[in-house]
């Protein structure tokens, strides 16, 4: 019993004693760049080339944050892709349902502004990548093996 | 002269402005030795090196937070005890030395004061759990004083064995008497039932079931708020410094220690590591029951209490070169 009550007393003197050395694991956000892990969901990366306005991305879109707009690329009229961060949720289901692999996702988990329109985000602007921060960079999210529409 | 020395030392330096100053650094040292054992960083915006100052904001919070008196609360108690708190939790210090010049008053029996002034504080807490007129008060105010009452006993009991070593009640001569080897050594059992009565006697987290917040809010500070409730806190932290300084004038040698820092330093040092046994304990165990806590008072600690004093008598009769 008392080799027992030694036991319960020491051992978390002694974990309480160990945890004071080991290196914290609170990280001070704003002073320090989080790190984004694989899963990171940040902002989107639109790529015009690739894109065949199908509209998938927007019929499937669980808040309806994206819209197809007219805007001028590279001299010509056609429509692209335009989200509204500040109603999208990043589930990342218009990536996966694009069947030509014209939406990615990138780590970038700083999306502010200081008005909601300045949050909408033009296909222009979404086909610049991301300004490379520290710790920030593009990642090819691989959720699932298939992407693209399928039926059951 | 005799009188500016007595002013310098009662405001200055083992007085008011060193608790003060002491009180500030002790809180912002626990917090941030809690938040390192929680893997955490702790206070970290107010002053310049890693929110040292959080203490100074809180206290400013406190003070700038209305006063409440429930209607049906007796106002001359209610008001006064947060004060008589803090100075009897103060009156302590007047006997701690420091050094052999730097104690503010020279008193043979300075032991027995510092038991005396332990007594006071069951006194203070019913009155201040009655004077509220709150269940919650007065269940943490009970609770307060039944344990205030069964860990003072083993509290002077393990100061025995000090006393009996060294022959004297009076503080100056027990750190004296320590100059050959301190009393942790020969008093291994006094020291941890002293330091475990200390805790409790603080109503530190092992045994701080009077303000256990799950079950009774805040004990007997509940209707407290504003700058009483921090009157209230600074008495409890005074009472927790002071019991590590009392550990470690009678345990670890006073202000003994090599000679590259001033006695004073030594002291600090020491109440410092001694502060930081507690936190640790703070930090690793749950509050214990009511129940389990009369019981490790009264049927574990006097009994190694007693144990101790004979086993102090054995090794005087013994070694009889160990008495100073």
């Amino acid at each position: 019993m008392i080799r027992l009550g030694l036991k319960n007393i020491l051992k978390p003197m002694y974990l309480a004693t160990v945890h004071v050395f080991k290196r914290r694991f609170t990280i001070k956000y704003p002073y320090v760049a989080l790190k984004p892990t694989e899963r990171t969901i940040g902002r989107h990366i639109y790529y015009p080339d690739k894109c065949k306005e199908c509209g998938l991305c927007t019929k499937f879109c669980p808040n309806q944050c994206m819209e197809l707009v007219e805007y001028e690329y590279q001299g010509k009229k056609r429509k692209g892709l335009q989200i509204d961060y500040g109603r999208c949720m990043f589930c990342n289901i218009c990536v996966f349902y694009c069947p030509t692999q014209a939406l990615g996702i990138t780590n970038a988990y700083e999306i502010l502004a200081y008005d909601k329109e300045s949050l909408v985000y033009s296909p222009l602007r979404l086909s610049v990548p991301p300004e490379t921060e520290k710790g920030i960079k593009m990642v090819s999210v691989r959720f699932y093996e298939t992407r693209g529409l399928t039926h059951s | 002269m005799d009188l500016i020395d007595l002013a310098i030392k009662i405001l200055i330096f083992p007085g008011l402005a060193f608790i003060i100053t002491i009180l500030v650094f002790a809180v912002w040292f626990e917090r941030k030795m809690w938040a390192r054992v929680h893997l955490r960083i702790g206070p970290l915006h107010v002053g310049k090196y890693a929110g040292s100052l959080q203490l100074i904001a809180d206290f400013i919070k406190f003070a700038g937070k209305e006063t409440i008196i429930p209607s049906k609360a007796d106002k001359l108690f209610f008001q006064t005890t947060p004060i008589i708190a803090v100075l009897v939790a103060g009156l302590s210090m007047a006997v701690i030395p420091f050094s052999e010049n730097w104690i503010v008053f020279k008193f043979d029996l300075g032991l027995l004061f510092i038991l005396a002034v332990y007594s006071l504080f069951p006194i203070i807490i019913l009155l201040t759990g009655w004077a509220s007129n709150n269940k919650y008060s007065f269940i943490g105010a009970l609770r307060a004083v039944f344990q205030l009452l069964a860990y003072w006993v083993p509290l002077g009991l393990s100061m025995l064995g000090v006393v009996m070593i060294s022959h004297s009640l009076n503080l100056v001569s027990i750190v004296n008497a320590q100059s050959k080897f301190w009393f942790i050594l020969v008093q291994p059992l006094g020291f941890l039932v002293c330091f475990i009565a200390a805790l409790a006697e603080s109503e530190r987290t092992p045994f701080d079931i009077p303000e256990a917040e799950g079950e009774i809010i805040w004990g007997w500070i509940t209707e407290y708020t504003g700058i009483n409730f921090g009157l209230f806190m600074v008495a409890n932290y005074l009472r927790l410094y002071i019991s590590s300084l009392i550990i470690t004038t009678l345990f670890l040698g006073g202000w003994l220690g090599p000679r590259f820092l001033p006695p004073i330093a030594w002291v600090i040092i020491k109440s410092m590591i001694v502060l930081t046994a507690i936190i640790i304990v703070k930090t690793s165990f749950p509050r214990v029951r009511m129940d389990q806590l009369l019981r490790i008072g009264w049927r574990i600690l006097i009994p190694l209490a007693i144990l101790n004093v004979a086993f102090t008598l054995a090794l005087i009769q013994l070694v009889p070169s160990i008495v100073v």
